[in-house]
């Protein structure tokens, strides 16, 4: 009896119905299906996290200044676009085990490109295209498909198969505005010094221009006139020293432009006489300085230097004397 | 020592406790319990070494919860119906459960599935022989079917895939 009673705690009763072992696949399938539901859908939240990473990925890695002669074809930022999204989806755990056939490009429709990324441009102005993206937004778009059965059937495709689409965008914007330089300038005594004032893209929208002109040393070598005496006899000298004569034309106050750079332009070049005209008895002078002061008025240039919407440009124009000064050391 | 050894040393504990409870079940409609056990542990360890070698401890504890999955489940039926299946047979799924497992949760599952199946010609015999209260001596089966399903997956994927 006690041999019996060990036996009972010992061992346990190993036998089942027919209605149980009938009943028990049709139990397992349906585990199955919730199974197949739950990894159906991580799978669908797997290809959404794989797009948004390859969407940064793409976003980020290819921006360098590309030469198609000098860098070669790899170096295509498209191409290597693509390479880094089909790279970074093909290395996320759990993505290509999941879809049957692994991730696989679905470009929406009507687009021309066939691959994982597609890259629109918009301006943030009415320009066609924002020439360098100075001043708009880019998307870069990453969407593929991804078949998948769950992965838990033995037999791949054996359970049923739904389609899961990644999709994600990565939008980088370029808001630096548009970028107003001027140029020095040199041009030998009595020509023309040429200024250039530059746009890094096209003019969104007029922009206004004024211009003075500021001398340093190019002054004539003529003796200076003196001042002329205001009618009233025995009076004192003036205290402010007669000024001698620029060497150069002062630019008009619209610059010679009409006052502005118009729309759609990428510049215009701003011209000043200078004059030679020296003493006889020093007629060499040497390099001679003065300054242009360029301001420019645009709401877009506003955006980039931030201030009341005015850029101040300075640049300074050198004429030289080199006839003058060659002759005068040669006697 | 690999992980792929210790994979197969499990693989082989549980082909000893298949082939003991198949002897056992068909000889005296009984499955040791202290078999199961000994077997159910040295799995489970054997198991868990071959995840932190993998540097994969998740995976272990994934697999303890693919199996108490099953277990779960079973109880409640053992519970609910406890003249439809005999506890040896819920000790010996939960072993098989805790081997298949390894390679997902699905598999478990998968082996149960396939232990029901290759019971059915047995099924039918007891059929025919006792009407619709016959019984059958379930532990070969489980043994084969949870055999087919790991044999699948070791020949699909390897002993750590």
């Amino acid at each position: 009896m006690h041999r019996r009673a060990d036996r009972t705690l010992e061992e346990s009763g190993a036998t089942a119905s027919l209605e149980l072992l009938a009943l028990t696949p049709l139990l397992v399938l349906l585990v199955l299906f919730v199974l197949w539901a739950g990894r159906s859908a991580r799978a669908g939240l797997v290809a959404d996290l794989a797009a948004e990473e390859a969407a940064v990925a793409a976003a980020m890695c290819c921006d360098a200044e590309y030469d198609a002669e000098k860098d070669g074809p790899h170096a295509d930022p498209e191409l290597r676009r693509e390479l880094m999204a089909e790279t970074v989806l093909g290395s996320r755990p759990g993505l290509d085990h999941l879809c049957i056939d692994g991730p696989v490009p679905d470009p929406p429709t009507g687009s021309k490109d066939g691959g994982f990324v597609t890259e629109t441009a918009r301006s943030f102005y009415d320009t066609a295209e924002a020439k360098g993206f100075v001043h708009g937004a880019r998307v870069i778009e990453v969407h593929f498909r991804c078949e998948t059965d769950g992965a838990v059937a033995p037999l791949r495709g054996l359970f049923p198969t739904v389609t899961m689409r990644g999709r994600a965008s990565q939008v980088t914007v370029f808001a630096d505005g548009t970028r107003i330089a001027v140029t020095p300038a040199t041009a030998e005594e009595g020509r023309d010094l040429v200024f250039e004032i530059t746009l890094n893209e096209p003019a969104a929208e007029d922009i206004v221009l004024s211009c003075i002109t500021q001398n340093e040393t190019a002054t004539s070598t003529i003796a200076p006139l003196a001042p002329e005496p205001d009618g009233e006899q025995g009076e004192p000298e003036p205290t402010i020293p007669p000024r001698p004569e620029d060497d150069f034309v002062a630019v008009p106050e619209d610059c010679g432009l009409g006052g502005k750079i118009e729309k759609g332009e990428e510049g215009a070049p701003v011209h000043i006489a200078s004059i030679d005209q020296d003493a006889p008895e020093q007629p060499c002078e040497g390099s001679e300085t003065f300054k242009l002061i360029v301001t420019a008025s645009s709401s877009t240039l506003a955006m980039a230097s931030g201030d009341s919407g005015n850029v101040r440009l300075t640049a300074t124009g050198t004429i030289t004397d080199e006839a003058d000064c060659s002759v005068q050391s040669g006697t | 020592m690999t992980a792929t050894v210790l994979v197969g040393a499990a693989v082989g504990a549980w082909v000893c406790l298949g082939a003991h409870a198949s002897y056992t079940d068909m000889r005296t409609s009984r499955i040791s319990r202290r078999a199961c056990w000994a077997a159910g542990t040295a799995v489970a360890a054997l198991l868990g070494a071959a995840a932190l070698l993998l540097d994969d401890p998740l995976r272990w504890l994934w697999t303890i919860a693919g199996a108490a999955a099953v277990a779960l489940l079973l109880e409640a039926v053992y519970r609910w119906q406890p003249d439809k299946i005999g506890y040896g047979d819920v000790r010996l799924i939960v072993v098989n459960s805790l081997l298949a497992a390894w390679w997902g949760p699905a598999w478990p599952w998968w082996a149960l599935l396939a232990g029901a199946v290759a019971a059915w010609p047995a099924a039918a015999v007891s059929a025919l022989r006792n009407g619709r209260r016959g019984r059958v001596r379930w532990a070969p089966g489980l043994a084969v079917g949870t055999g087919l399903v790991i044999a699948w997956r070791i020949a699909a994927v390897g002993p750590t895939g």
